[in-house]
């Protein structure tokens, strides 16, 4: 009879221990985990802790821009200014389609992805009236052979009134698609409306933070 | 009724004052101890410039920091892994969940254009961590209970391949975040090739 009794417990302790196998164990290290930390006394004491912690905190703030910076939401086509966590102003943008090109005879498969950067960059420099210097990508989207002359690659009145530059040959400039803003359509550049473009150009300076994600 | 004011009023600054020397609790000293290692290693990320994660298991969010700011914030409907007293630290992301690329191509109507759009990305995926840590990224089972399923296999493929080292496998600890569709194919967009996610606490409490 103990047998028998003993045999759906055996049985259940199978079940727990095939499921435990493919879901993890997670409860059981939880349990032993939060013991061990419990019981812990190698923390330092709590005024310790409470002071360091201002500190760090304090040290934290400081990393922080201390005037205007500019955010960019690629995921929703976002540009906003802010300054001291205020937001001065926020505007439908375009950002990078993804799309990819190769490079002709890269034999090493070489490609152009044309993504907006992310990470944190820094307004490097103030354009007015800015004409775009066609990159090569450019003629060979379109199928064109690439010019030798530099005269050729010039064109004057697309990036709109102003571009700001924050590195590698990205700009926030203005564009003549405006239907296009609020989507994923550019080469990696950040498109703003006029309106925008001008209130960028007036709060932002050489140096502003650009944090893009 | 002077007197008995008086008892009372002596009987509740009692109270008060023993309850104001109240030695703080082992749980309140490590929830202390946890948040300053978060904040000693968020210094350390913010001290650079670039574009990090934080993921607070106790405050079920996950972050997009840079600087110290908060750029933008995505609420973990659930998460499953190893106790998170664990799993705190910093890794570095080995590579972003991968996606379909069209080619760019001359068109007439610049609306026509193939691009990449949020809706591309996926809702379902891996991300590698180092040093060793996988976080499996799912909708909820009930707004996509295919996807899921999905998911939920991948994860216990990694698992069986742990338990047999199959490829060299060590078993690498292992969490299951349930982010909105919306937020999952966010973060999918937003994490890029090596970048910090700090497993921390963010909030005392």
């Amino acid at each position: 009879m103990r047998r028998h009794a003993g045999q759906p417990l055996a049985r259940i302790a199978g079940a727990v221990v095939l499921l435990c196998a493919l879901n993890g164990c997670e409860l059981f290290e939880a349990e032993t985990d939060v013991r061990a930390a419990s019981g812990s006394s190698a923390a330092p004491p709590v005024e310790t802790l409470r002071a360091r912690q201002t500190a760090l905190k304090r040290q934290l703030a400081m990393q922080a821009p201390g005037g205007t910076y500019i955010v960019v939401d690629t995921a929703r086509n976002r540009l906003y200014v802010k300054r001291r966590g205020e937001t001065l102003l926020t505007a439908l943008a375009s950002t990078g389609s993804g799309t990819i090109l190769d490079k002709p005879g890269d034999a090493g498969g070489g490609q152009w992805v044309f993504d907006t950067p992310r990470g944190e960059f820094a307004i490097q420099s103030k354009l007015v009236n800015p004409v775009w210097v066609k990159p090569d990508w450019a003629f060979l989207e379109e199928g064109l052979p690439v010019p030798k002359d530099r005269a050729e690659r010039v064109e004057s009145g697309i990036l709109g009134e102003y571009a700001l530059g924050f590195g590698k040959g990205y700009f926030i400039h203005g564009t003549l698609y405006k239907r296009l803003l609020g989507k994923n359509v550019t080469h990696g550049c950040i498109r703003l409306s006029d309106e925008d473009l001008r209130s960028v150009h007036r709060l932002a300076s050489v140096g502003t933070p650009v944090m893009i994600y | 009724m002077r007197a008995l004011g008086l008892a009372l009023a002596g009987l509740a600054l009692s109270v008060l004052s023993v309850s104001a020397s109240t030695p703080p609790s082992p749980v309140d000293s490590q929830r202390l101890a946890e948040l300053t290692r978060a904040l000693e290693d968020e210094v350390k990320l913010a001290a650079r410039p670039q574009v990090y994660l934080v993921f607070d298991p106790f405050d079920r969010a996950i972050l997009v920091k840079s600087r110290g700011l908060e750029l933008h914030r995505f609420p973990v409907l659930e998460w499953r892994g190893p106790d998170p007293h664990r799993l705190a630290g910093v890794f570095q992301l080995k590579a972003r969940p991968p996606v379909s690329r069209p080619k760019a191509a001359p068109v007439d109507d610049p609306e026509q254009l193939a691009v990449i759009e949020l809706k591309d990305m996926p809702s379902a995926y891996e991300l590698h961590m180092d040093p060793g840590l996988l976080i499996l990224i799912a909708p909820p089972a009930s707004d996509h209970p295919v996807v899921w399923a999905f998911s939920q296999v991948r994860e216990w493929w990694w698992r069986l391949l742990a338990v047999l080292h199959v490829g060299g496998r060590t078993s690498v600890p292992r969490i299951r975040v349930t982010l909105e569709e919306d937020a999952a194919r966010s973060l999918a967009w937003s994490v890029t090739e090596q970048m910090p996610l700090l497993i921390g606490r963010t909030r005392e409490s």
